[in-house]
């Protein structure tokens, strides 16, 4: 841990503010009686305040468990996590965080407005203008005709839309998305990706963890590559990629790296992510 | 605030379940063949029905409480709707005892319904409501109050099915606390004697709130003739809300410890 303070005393000078900052986590997971597999390990990295960063990897290269770390729903095995430097733990430091979870499931007998209502009520907003807001987001995301149907109803593109509306109700300052473009149409998806940039335009800190790489191309500022629960890459995009590449070479150029050195892993890790610091 | 939002809503789920109105309508079928059971003796319509009707609101209540309790907190983390409940600014306890307040709130009704109905019942036979049948009323929910509190206390850490199934078993035990307890004084068993005087300390005493037929101050109980005072469903109370309190206490500190991977 002492390393870690090091880097950030001498980067806080040159960098903004970290709204979340994540140093030297670690996550396992028992799977037998004795044997256990790191799911994380030593994932370290920052979201800066009004940026948006991609978190991009593999099935099972340790994102969605990193979200949850991130989200309190799982606990490290170590390392350290700040939430405007909070603990996730602490209310005062989730209540500046909206969160869209990957494939997310709400109520089915509520409404998409009474859903929407029941959350902003969980983070403390009630009354006329938390209504107001809940009927705009659902304008902007297109949904405004089916706020008062039962989520029965709702396709799985109308749940994703419905996540981010949750998601960002109570104007959080950090938005957290797990795979927030999978299942929309292409209108769908365009109409998401506006509501991303225009929260990022608003100065809202943004992690996104996506598959959809062209989509994490056109807005994120930075990415982190994970693979085999390590971060293997980290910086901004044009940066990172070699000419003649795109994010999907860079991608898998990274994760068969990764895959070959598994154990030892010294491969192309960029000299932020091998300081611990992204 | 949070806690009455997430009852609120609980209860607002538990309503709009199909499956509960199939119990309700269960409970009025039962209510009716009380009432037809009635008719068939002879001097004891009254009785009879009265005796069918508190026993089977009782039963259908206990069904209730476990589908219900076990059920809703497994759905919600096995469809994974905590995972946009609890990144909140909630702490998990609130969510769990507002989930239980919210199921409390719901068996409420759903007495009270069974009770109007059972009291419908009475009228048409021409019997009187007395206090006393109110007075099992009330045991019978704060009977139903501590059911859903074990039922929550297993689903925070197993199975909808492994809940129900100790929370029946829980029942079971709770309703024969004193046989157990005659068990332990007269087995020449000593492990026996230790297991089953272990078990009547842990499991609830239903027959606390479970009275009707059982013995009070030296005297039979009976909603007919002489029942418990209004003092004794007070301390049926107190002991329903203690006995739940610790419950939920232990709940609390295993959910709170839980993972949702």
């Amino acid at each position: 841990m002492g390393a870690a303070t090091q880097i950030d005393s001498t980067a806080d000078s040159h960098r903004p503010e970290s709204v979340i900052r994540v140093r030297q986590l670690r996550k396992s997971f028992r799977t037998k009686l004795f044997r256990t597999v790191d799911a994380v390990r030593d994932v370290s990295f920052d979201l800066h305040r009004g940026e948006l960063l991609g978190i991009l990897g593999a099935n099972g290269a340790g994102k969605t468990t990193t979200i949850k770390l991130l989200m309190n729903l799982i606990r490290p095995s170590s390392g350290e996590i700040k939430i405007f430097g909070g603990s996730p733990r602490e209310l005062k430091a989730r209540s500046k965080v909206g969160y869209l979870p990957e494939g997310p499931y709400f109520y089915d007998y509520l409404s998409g407005r009474e859903l929407v209502l029941f959350m902003a009520r969980l983070s403390g907003l009630r009354g006329k203008a938390v209504a107001k807001r809940a009927d705009m987001l659902f304008e902007q995301l297109s949904l405004a005709d089916a706020k008062s149907r039962s989520l029965r109803n709702y396709s799985k593109g109308m749940l994703q839309k419905l996540g981010l509306i949750q998601a960002i109700i109570h104007d959080p300052d950090i938005i957290v998305l797990d795979e927030p473009l999978s299942g929309l149409d292409p209108v769908g998806r365009k109409v998401m990706r506006e509501m991303i940039i225009e929260q990022r335009k608003q100065g809202k800190s943004i992690l996104l963890c996506s598959h959809i790489l062209p989509d994490v191309e056109a807005v994120a500022d930075r990415v982190i590559i994970l693979a085999d629960g390590k971060v293997v890459t980290s910086g901004r995009i044009d940066d990172l990629v070699k000419r003649g590449e795109d994010l999907e070479d860079l991608l898998v150029r990274h994760i068969s790296s990764a895959n070959i050195k598994s154990g030892s892993l010294e491969s192309p890790v960029s000299q932020e992510a091998s300081n611990g610091a992204v | 605030m949070v806690l009455f939002d997430i009852a609120r809503n609980t209860f607002k789920e538990a309503i709009r379940n199909r499956i509960l109105y199939g119990f309700l309508f269960f409970g009025i079928a039962l209510l009716a063949g009380a009432l037809a059971f009635g008719a068939l003796s002879v001097q004891e319509e009254e009785r009879l029905t009265l005796d069918l009707g508190l026993a089977g609101i009782s039963l259908l209540g206990i069904f209730m409480a476990v589908f219900v309790g076990g059920n809703l907190l497994y759905k919600e983390i096995e469809r994974n709707t905590v995972y946009t409940v609890l990144p909140r600014p909630i702490y998990r306890h609130q969510w769990l005892i507002g989930k239980y307040l919210g199921i409390v709130a719901t068996l409420a009704v759903m007495t009270i319904l069974m009770a109007v109905g059972l009291w419908v019942v009475c009228f048409v036979q021409g019997g009187a409501w007395h206090q006393s049948v109110s007075f099992a009323m009330i045991l019978i929910f704060l009977e139903l109050c501590v059911i859903v509190g074990v039922s929550v206390f297993f689903s925070s850490f197993s199975t909808p099915f492994v809940a129900a199934l100790l929370t029946l078993g829980v029942f079971a035990v709770g309703r024969l606390v004193p046989e157990i307890r005659q068990l332990a004084a007269t087995s020449e068993n000593v492990w026996m004697q230790n297991f089953c005087k272990t078990l009547a300390r842990i499991a609830p005493n239903l027959r606390y709130l479970y009275i009707s037929g059982s013995e009070y101050d030296g005297q039979r109980v009976s909603v007919h003739a002489s029942f418990v005072d209004a003092s004794y469903v007070g301390w049926g109370g107190v002991y329903a809300i203690a006995y739940v309190s610790i419950l939920l206490f232990i709940a609390t500190i295993i959910f709170s410890r839980r993972e949702f991977s």
